[in-house]
Protein backbone atom coordinates (compact mmCIF):
# COMPACT_ATOMS: atom_id res chain seq x y z
CA UNK A 1 0.00 0.00 0.00
CA UNK A 2 2.12 2.68 1.48
CA UNK A 3 5.23 2.25 -0.43
CA UNK A 4 7.56 4.37 1.73
CA UNK A 5 6.25 3.68 5.49
CA UNK A 6 9.35 6.06 6.15
CA UNK A 7 7.32 9.21 4.57
CA UNK A 8 4.07 9.99 6.43
CA UNK A 9 3.24 12.45 3.42
CA UNK A 10 3.04 9.66 0.98
CA UNK A 11 0.14 8.25 3.52
CA UNK A 12 -2.86 11.60 3.39
CA UNK A 13 -5.71 8.68 3.85
CA UNK A 14 -5.92 5.90 6.28
CA UNK A 15 -5.48 2.68 4.52
CA UNK A 16 -8.66 2.38 2.51
CA UNK A 17 -11.01 0.45 4.26
CA UNK A 18 -14.35 0.87 2.25
CA UNK A 19 -15.71 4.09 2.76
CA UNK A 20 -19.27 5.25 2.75
CA UNK A 21 -18.73 5.95 -0.93
CA UNK A 22 -16.34 3.30 -1.52
CA UNK A 23 -13.94 5.06 -2.71
CA UNK A 24 -10.73 3.20 -4.74
CA UNK A 25 -7.83 3.46 -3.08
CA UNK A 26 -5.39 6.38 -4.58
CA UNK A 27 -2.78 5.28 -7.10
CA UNK A 28 0.80 5.02 -5.83
CA UNK A 29 2.49 8.41 -6.30
CA UNK A 30 3.97 8.25 -9.56
CA UNK A 31 7.46 9.21 -8.30
CA UNK A 32 7.55 6.62 -5.76
CA UNK A 33 11.25 5.24 -5.71
CA UNK A 34 12.21 1.63 -4.89
CA UNK A 35 13.65 1.78 -1.14
CA UNK A 36 17.27 3.03 -1.37
CA UNK A 37 19.27 2.50 1.46
CA UNK A 38 22.39 4.35 1.36
CA UNK A 39 25.73 2.11 1.56
CA UNK A 40 29.10 3.04 2.78
CA UNK A 41 31.47 3.88 1.01
CA UNK A 42 32.92 0.28 -0.72
CA UNK A 43 36.62 0.04 -1.23
CA UNK A 44 37.13 1.23 -4.83
CA UNK A 45 35.53 4.40 -4.18
CA UNK A 46 37.29 4.82 -0.95
CA UNK A 47 41.10 3.78 -3.12
CA UNK A 48 39.26 6.19 -5.92
CA UNK A 49 38.75 9.44 -3.85
CA UNK A 50 41.71 8.93 -2.09
CA UNK A 51 43.66 8.66 -5.57
CA UNK A 52 41.78 11.40 -6.57
CA UNK A 53 42.90 13.73 -3.34
CA UNK A 54 46.37 12.78 -4.03
CA UNK A 55 46.49 13.56 -7.82
CA UNK A 56 44.51 16.96 -7.14
CA UNK A 57 46.76 17.80 -3.75
CA UNK A 58 50.13 16.85 -5.91
CA UNK A 59 49.23 19.01 -8.63
CA UNK A 60 47.56 21.98 -7.21
CA UNK A 61 51.23 22.07 -4.62
CA UNK A 62 53.67 20.24 -7.11
CA UNK A 63 53.01 22.88 -9.90
CA UNK A 64 53.49 25.59 -7.88
CA UNK A 65 56.01 24.64 -6.08
CA UNK A 66 58.01 23.50 -9.03
CA UNK A 67 57.76 26.62 -10.57
CA UNK A 68 58.61 28.79 -7.36
CA UNK A 69 61.54 26.97 -6.89
CA UNK A 70 62.55 27.36 -10.55
CA UNK A 71 62.17 31.34 -10.69
CA UNK A 72 63.18 32.08 -6.99
CA UNK A 73 66.47 30.27 -7.62
CA UNK A 74 69.71 31.09 -8.59
CA UNK A 75 72.17 28.97 -9.37
CA UNK A 76 75.66 28.26 -7.14
CA UNK A 77 78.19 30.23 -9.04
CA UNK A 78 81.65 31.10 -9.04
CA UNK A 79 81.46 35.00 -6.43
CA UNK A 80 84.75 35.96 -8.02
CA UNK A 81 86.91 35.11 -10.91
CA UNK A 82 89.78 32.64 -11.03
CA UNK A 83 92.95 33.16 -9.87
CA UNK A 84 95.64 34.15 -12.33
CA UNK A 85 98.80 32.75 -13.55
CA UNK A 86 101.98 34.54 -12.46
CA UNK A 87 102.43 34.82 -16.66
CA UNK A 88 99.53 36.70 -16.97
CA UNK A 89 99.56 40.33 -18.57
CA UNK A 90 100.73 42.80 -16.07
CA UNK A 91 101.16 45.97 -17.27
CA UNK A 92 103.86 45.90 -14.20
CA UNK A 93 106.31 44.23 -17.43
CA UNK A 94 105.12 46.81 -19.91
CA UNK A 95 108.63 48.48 -19.47
CA UNK A 96 111.83 47.30 -19.95
CA UNK A 97 113.24 46.43 -16.60
CA UNK A 98 116.12 48.12 -14.64
CA UNK A 99 116.61 50.83 -17.37
CA UNK A 100 116.68 54.04 -17.85
CA UNK A 101 116.41 57.23 -20.88
CA UNK A 102 119.74 57.96 -19.24
CA UNK A 103 121.36 55.19 -19.71
CA UNK A 104 121.33 54.59 -23.29
CA UNK A 105 120.67 58.32 -24.23
CA UNK A 106 123.77 59.70 -22.17
CA UNK A 107 126.07 56.97 -21.08
CA UNK A 108 126.06 54.84 -24.41
CA UNK A 109 125.12 57.32 -27.41
CA UNK A 110 126.56 60.87 -26.59
CA UNK A 111 128.84 60.70 -24.18
CA UNK A 112 131.18 58.09 -25.94
CA UNK A 113 129.71 58.12 -28.84
CA UNK A 114 129.50 61.95 -29.83
CA UNK A 115 125.65 61.15 -30.80
CA UNK A 116 123.15 64.10 -30.58
CA UNK A 117 119.47 63.28 -28.90
CA UNK A 118 116.62 65.43 -29.19
CA UNK A 119 112.93 64.98 -28.31
CA UNK A 120 110.91 64.66 -31.34
CA UNK A 121 108.27 66.10 -32.22
CA UNK A 122 106.46 63.68 -34.94
CA UNK A 123 103.66 62.00 -33.50
CA UNK A 124 104.43 58.97 -34.81
CA UNK A 125 105.04 56.23 -32.37
CA UNK A 126 106.20 52.62 -32.43
CA UNK A 127 105.15 52.07 -29.13
CA UNK A 128 102.07 53.42 -27.07
CA UNK A 129 104.64 55.78 -25.39
CA UNK A 130 104.43 58.99 -24.53
CA UNK A 131 107.47 60.79 -25.60
CA UNK A 132 109.98 59.95 -28.05
CA UNK A 133 113.60 60.60 -28.23
CA UNK A 134 116.02 60.33 -31.83
CA UNK A 135 119.44 60.13 -31.68
CA UNK A 136 121.88 60.02 -34.36
CA UNK A 137 125.44 60.19 -34.85
CA UNK A 138 127.76 63.39 -35.55
CA UNK A 139 130.30 62.01 -37.58
CA UNK A 140 130.88 62.08 -41.01
CA UNK A 141 129.14 59.21 -42.95
CA UNK A 142 127.10 57.62 -40.69
CA UNK A 143 123.44 59.68 -42.18
CA UNK A 144 121.96 55.79 -42.16
CA UNK A 145 122.74 55.40 -38.65
CA UNK A 146 119.78 56.70 -35.66
CA UNK A 147 118.51 55.44 -32.62
CA UNK A 148 114.76 55.99 -31.30
CA UNK A 149 113.69 55.64 -27.94
CA UNK A 150 110.29 55.67 -26.88
CA UNK A 151 109.05 56.00 -23.30
CA UNK A 152 106.69 57.62 -20.98
CA UNK A 153 109.02 58.32 -17.90
CA UNK A 154 112.82 58.36 -17.22
CA UNK A 155 112.43 54.71 -16.23
CA UNK A 156 109.29 53.70 -17.99
CA UNK A 157 111.09 52.62 -21.81
CA UNK A 158 108.31 50.81 -24.20
CA UNK A 159 111.00 50.63 -27.32
CA UNK A 160 114.02 51.30 -28.01
CA UNK A 161 115.36 50.93 -31.76
CA UNK A 162 118.70 50.72 -33.68
CA UNK A 163 118.83 51.27 -37.55
CA UNK A 164 121.99 50.55 -39.48
CA UNK A 165 121.53 51.36 -43.12
CA UNK A 166 124.89 49.66 -43.79
CA UNK A 167 125.22 46.82 -46.05
CA UNK A 168 125.05 43.17 -44.44
CA UNK A 169 128.86 42.39 -43.12
CA UNK A 170 128.99 46.17 -42.24
CA UNK A 171 131.25 46.29 -39.27
CA UNK A 172 129.63 49.36 -38.07
CA UNK A 173 126.30 47.46 -37.72
CA UNK A 174 128.17 44.81 -35.75
CA UNK A 175 129.58 47.07 -33.35
CA UNK A 176 126.28 49.05 -32.98
CA UNK A 177 124.02 46.32 -32.26
CA UNK A 178 126.63 44.33 -30.12
CA UNK A 179 127.11 47.70 -28.13
CA UNK A 180 122.54 48.01 -28.10
CA UNK A 181 122.56 44.52 -26.09
CA UNK A 182 125.28 45.45 -23.38
CA UNK A 183 123.53 48.71 -22.84
CA UNK A 184 120.19 47.80 -22.46
CA UNK A 185 121.40 45.39 -19.43
CA UNK A 186 123.65 48.58 -17.28
CA UNK A 187 123.20 47.13 -14.04
CA UNK A 188 123.13 43.10 -15.15
CA UNK A 189 126.90 42.03 -16.48
CA UNK A 190 125.77 38.48 -17.07
CA UNK A 191 122.65 39.76 -19.05
CA UNK A 192 124.84 42.42 -21.08
CA UNK A 193 126.93 39.56 -22.09
CA UNK A 194 124.64 37.32 -23.29
CA UNK A 195 122.73 40.09 -24.97
CA UNK A 196 126.16 41.42 -26.20
CA UNK A 197 126.75 37.99 -27.52
CA UNK A 198 123.84 37.43 -29.84
CA UNK A 199 123.30 40.50 -31.30
CA UNK A 200 127.01 40.18 -32.70
CA UNK A 201 126.45 37.04 -34.42
CA UNK A 202 123.39 37.63 -35.61
CA UNK A 203 124.16 41.19 -36.98
CA UNK A 204 123.13 40.21 -40.50
CA UNK A 205 119.94 37.79 -39.69
CA UNK A 206 116.31 38.35 -40.75
CA UNK A 207 113.35 38.46 -38.44
CA UNK A 208 115.44 36.99 -35.58
CA UNK A 209 114.28 37.09 -32.05
CA UNK A 210 115.51 36.16 -28.66
CA UNK A 211 113.94 36.70 -25.05
CA UNK A 212 116.68 37.64 -22.60
CA UNK A 213 116.46 39.07 -19.25
CA UNK A 214 111.81 39.92 -19.99
CA UNK A 215 113.69 41.73 -23.13
CA UNK A 216 112.68 40.83 -26.46
CA UNK A 217 115.33 41.60 -29.17
CA UNK A 218 114.86 41.28 -32.94
CA UNK A 219 117.05 41.98 -35.60
CA UNK A 220 115.40 42.25 -39.29
CA UNK A 221 116.99 43.38 -42.53
CA UNK A 222 114.62 45.62 -44.16
CA UNK A 223 115.67 48.25 -42.83
CA UNK A 224 118.47 46.54 -41.33
CA UNK A 225 117.82 47.29 -37.55
CA UNK A 226 117.44 46.21 -34.15
CA UNK A 227 114.70 46.21 -31.75
CA UNK A 228 114.25 45.86 -27.98
CA UNK A 229 110.70 45.79 -26.46
CA UNK A 230 109.69 44.39 -23.19
CA UNK A 231 108.39 40.72 -23.46
CA UNK A 232 104.82 39.98 -23.49
CA UNK B 1 14.59 16.08 8.00
CA UNK B 2 16.05 12.73 8.69
CA UNK B 3 14.39 9.67 7.40
CA UNK B 4 15.57 8.23 10.29
CA UNK B 5 13.28 9.89 12.82
CA UNK B 6 9.97 8.90 11.72
CA UNK B 7 10.43 5.56 13.09
CA UNK B 8 12.37 5.63 15.75
CA UNK B 9 13.55 2.26 16.67
CA UNK B 10 13.61 2.12 12.76
CA UNK B 11 15.33 -1.49 12.78
CA UNK B 12 15.38 -2.83 9.06
CA UNK B 13 17.48 0.36 8.20
CA UNK B 14 20.48 0.61 10.87
CA UNK B 15 23.09 1.71 8.14
CA UNK B 16 21.71 4.87 6.88
CA UNK B 17 22.86 7.06 9.49
CA UNK B 18 26.22 5.28 9.83
CA UNK B 19 26.65 5.35 5.88
CA UNK B 20 26.16 9.16 5.69
CA UNK B 21 28.87 9.53 8.56
CA UNK B 22 31.62 7.09 6.78
CA UNK B 23 31.00 9.04 3.39
CA UNK B 24 31.43 12.22 5.30
CA UNK B 25 34.56 10.58 7.52
CA UNK B 26 35.96 9.38 3.77
CA UNK B 27 35.22 13.35 2.76
CA UNK B 28 37.07 14.72 5.25
CA UNK B 29 40.37 12.09 4.79
CA UNK B 30 40.59 12.82 1.42
CA UNK B 31 40.58 16.64 2.09
CA UNK B 32 43.38 15.87 4.86
CA UNK B 33 45.30 13.69 2.19
CA UNK B 34 44.52 16.40 -0.52
CA UNK B 35 46.12 19.22 2.04
CA UNK B 36 48.97 16.66 3.24
CA UNK B 37 49.62 16.03 -0.27
CA UNK B 38 49.45 19.62 -1.79
CA UNK B 39 51.68 20.66 1.24
CA UNK B 40 53.94 17.80 0.40
CA UNK B 41 54.05 18.03 -3.40
CA UNK B 42 54.50 21.87 -3.14
CA UNK B 43 58.06 21.45 -1.01
CA UNK B 44 58.89 19.12 -2.59
CA UNK B 45 58.29 20.70 -6.19
CA UNK B 46 60.05 23.23 -4.76
CA UNK B 47 62.57 21.64 -3.42
CA UNK B 48 63.13 19.74 -6.93
CA UNK B 49 63.44 22.46 -9.15
CA UNK B 50 65.58 24.54 -6.79
CA UNK B 51 67.67 21.64 -6.72
CA UNK B 52 68.07 21.09 -10.38
CA UNK B 53 68.13 25.28 -10.75
CA UNK B 54 71.36 25.05 -8.39
CA UNK B 55 73.54 22.98 -9.85
CA UNK B 56 73.10 24.31 -13.30
CA UNK B 57 75.96 26.41 -14.55
CA UNK B 58 73.73 29.18 -16.22
CA UNK B 59 71.50 31.71 -14.24
CA UNK B 60 68.70 33.82 -16.13
CA UNK B 61 69.24 37.35 -16.08
CA UNK B 62 66.12 39.05 -17.93
CA UNK B 63 65.83 37.39 -21.51
CA UNK B 64 69.09 35.92 -20.94
CA UNK B 65 71.33 33.76 -19.22
CA UNK B 66 74.47 34.59 -17.48
CA UNK B 67 77.33 33.44 -15.32
CA UNK B 68 75.43 32.89 -12.33
CA UNK B 69 76.66 34.87 -8.96
CA UNK B 70 79.83 36.38 -10.51
CA UNK B 71 79.76 40.05 -10.48
CA UNK B 72 81.25 42.41 -13.53
CA UNK B 73 82.74 44.32 -11.22
CA UNK B 74 84.85 41.37 -9.73
CA UNK B 75 86.45 40.56 -13.28
CA UNK B 76 87.03 44.67 -13.92
CA UNK B 77 88.64 44.53 -10.92
CA UNK B 78 90.92 42.10 -11.53
CA UNK B 79 91.72 43.10 -15.02
CA UNK B 80 92.59 46.66 -13.47
CA UNK B 81 94.96 45.42 -10.87
CA UNK B 82 96.81 43.92 -13.73
CA UNK B 83 96.87 47.46 -15.32
CA UNK B 84 94.36 47.23 -18.37
CA UNK B 85 92.43 50.03 -19.10
CA UNK B 86 88.96 49.29 -18.89
CA UNK B 87 85.65 51.40 -19.92
CA UNK B 88 82.66 51.02 -20.03
CA UNK B 89 80.57 51.73 -23.73
CA UNK B 90 77.50 53.65 -22.16
CA UNK B 91 74.26 52.16 -23.82
CA UNK B 92 75.54 48.78 -24.36
CA UNK B 93 76.29 47.55 -21.35
CA UNK B 94 79.80 46.53 -22.70
CA UNK B 95 82.94 46.87 -21.11
CA UNK B 96 86.49 46.98 -23.22
CA UNK B 97 90.09 45.99 -21.23
CA UNK B 98 92.87 46.84 -22.93
CA UNK B 99 96.58 46.42 -22.31
CA UNK B 100 99.40 46.45 -24.77
CA UNK B 101 102.82 44.83 -23.70
CA UNK B 102 105.82 45.41 -26.17
CA UNK B 103 104.16 44.00 -29.48
CA UNK B 104 101.17 42.36 -28.22
CA UNK B 105 97.61 43.74 -27.13
CA UNK B 106 95.75 42.34 -25.04
CA UNK B 107 91.86 42.77 -25.82
CA UNK B 108 88.69 41.73 -24.03
CA UNK B 109 85.00 42.58 -23.69
CA UNK B 110 82.42 41.82 -21.55
CA UNK B 111 78.87 42.00 -21.97
CA UNK B 112 77.15 42.80 -18.88
CA UNK B 113 73.36 42.25 -17.91
CA UNK B 114 71.54 42.87 -14.50
CA UNK B 115 75.69 43.05 -12.78
CA UNK B 116 76.30 39.68 -14.36
CA UNK B 117 78.31 38.13 -17.40
CA UNK B 118 76.42 36.69 -20.50
CA UNK B 119 78.68 36.83 -23.10
CA UNK B 120 82.43 38.09 -23.43
CA UNK B 121 85.50 38.08 -26.16
CA UNK B 122 89.04 38.17 -25.52
CA UNK B 123 91.32 38.52 -28.21
CA UNK B 124 95.70 38.77 -28.55
CA UNK B 125 96.92 40.33 -30.99
CA UNK B 126 100.92 39.83 -31.45
CA UNK B 127 103.80 39.86 -34.27
CA UNK B 128 105.19 37.04 -32.50
CA UNK B 129 105.27 33.58 -34.32
CA UNK B 130 104.49 31.27 -31.30
CA UNK B 131 101.35 31.33 -28.97
CA UNK B 132 102.82 33.16 -25.49
CA UNK B 133 102.85 31.93 -22.02
CA UNK B 134 101.38 35.95 -20.94
CA UNK B 135 98.68 34.82 -24.14
CA UNK B 136 98.09 31.53 -23.17
CA UNK B 137 97.46 32.71 -19.39
CA UNK B 138 94.95 35.32 -20.54
CA UNK B 139 93.14 33.26 -22.92
CA UNK B 140 92.80 29.97 -20.09
CA UNK B 141 91.75 32.74 -17.10
CA UNK B 142 88.61 33.66 -19.10
CA UNK B 143 87.99 30.73 -20.51
CA UNK B 144 87.67 28.68 -17.04
CA UNK B 145 85.61 31.95 -15.48
CA UNK B 146 82.53 30.63 -15.48
CA UNK B 147 83.66 27.26 -13.76
CA UNK B 148 85.84 28.51 -11.16
CA UNK B 149 84.13 26.87 -8.54
CA UNK B 150 84.15 23.63 -10.16
CA UNK B 151 87.47 22.36 -10.97
CA UNK B 152 86.63 19.61 -12.58
CA UNK B 153 84.63 21.67 -15.68
CA UNK B 154 87.74 24.15 -15.27
CA UNK B 155 90.08 21.38 -16.51
CA UNK B 156 87.93 20.08 -19.13
CA UNK B 157 87.97 23.90 -20.15
CA UNK B 158 91.44 23.91 -20.65
CA UNK B 159 91.97 20.50 -21.78
CA UNK B 160 89.72 21.83 -24.58
CA UNK B 161 92.07 25.59 -25.26
CA UNK B 162 95.49 24.64 -24.88
CA UNK B 163 96.23 22.48 -27.50
CA UNK B 164 94.02 24.37 -29.87
CA UNK B 165 95.81 27.69 -29.74
CA UNK B 166 98.79 26.30 -31.61
CA UNK B 167 96.42 24.14 -33.58
CA UNK B 168 96.15 26.70 -36.59
CA UNK B 169 92.75 26.42 -37.03
CA UNK B 170 89.04 27.75 -35.65
CA UNK B 171 87.00 25.67 -33.45
CA UNK B 172 84.08 25.42 -31.69
CA UNK B 173 82.49 23.66 -28.43
CA UNK B 174 79.92 23.85 -25.78
CA UNK B 175 80.96 22.62 -22.29
CA UNK B 176 78.59 22.97 -19.45
CA UNK B 177 75.49 25.14 -21.99
CA UNK B 178 78.32 27.83 -22.73
CA UNK B 179 79.22 28.20 -26.24
CA UNK B 180 82.66 28.21 -26.79
CA UNK B 181 84.49 29.64 -30.10
CA UNK B 182 88.06 29.90 -30.73
CA UNK B 183 89.83 31.66 -33.82
CA UNK B 184 93.31 30.35 -34.06
CA UNK B 185 93.87 30.28 -37.57
CA UNK B 186 96.65 32.43 -37.21
CA UNK B 187 98.71 32.71 -34.25
CA UNK B 188 99.35 36.35 -34.08
CA UNK B 189 95.24 36.97 -33.73
CA UNK B 190 93.97 34.57 -31.41
CA UNK B 191 90.39 35.18 -30.34
CA UNK B 192 88.00 33.42 -27.51
CA UNK B 193 84.33 33.96 -27.74
CA UNK B 194 82.12 32.81 -25.34
CA UNK B 195 78.46 33.31 -24.99
CA UNK B 196 76.68 32.27 -22.30
CA UNK B 197 72.81 31.67 -24.40
CA UNK B 198 69.54 32.74 -24.46
CA UNK B 199 66.67 31.27 -22.10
Amino acid sequence: MNPDPTNPQRTPYPPSAGGPWHQPAPPPPPFARPARVPRKPGAAATILLILGAVIVGGLCGGGPGAVAGYVTTQPDGPTAPPSMRPEFPDAARRYLPDLKVADLADDWLVKPNGYRCAPSDSPTRISEAKNRMSCEPTEEGLSAVDALIEYDGDTQLQYVGVTCGFKPGANYCKTLFANLGDAIFPRRPELAKQAQEWAGKNVDGDNITTTIGGVRLTIELSPHRMTVIPDA
Amino acid sequence: MTMANVQPPAPPLPSAGDAKRAWRRLRLIALAVAMVVLVAGGAGGYLLTRGVKKTSYRASCGTLRCIPSLPVSSVIDALKGRGFACAEKAGVDTWTCQLRIGDTHYESRIGEKDGLIYKFDNSVRTERSEVADAAKAFLVWFAAMPFSNDPVLAEEIDGWLIPRLSGGADTKVTIGGYFYSLTAASQQYLRLDVWVGTR
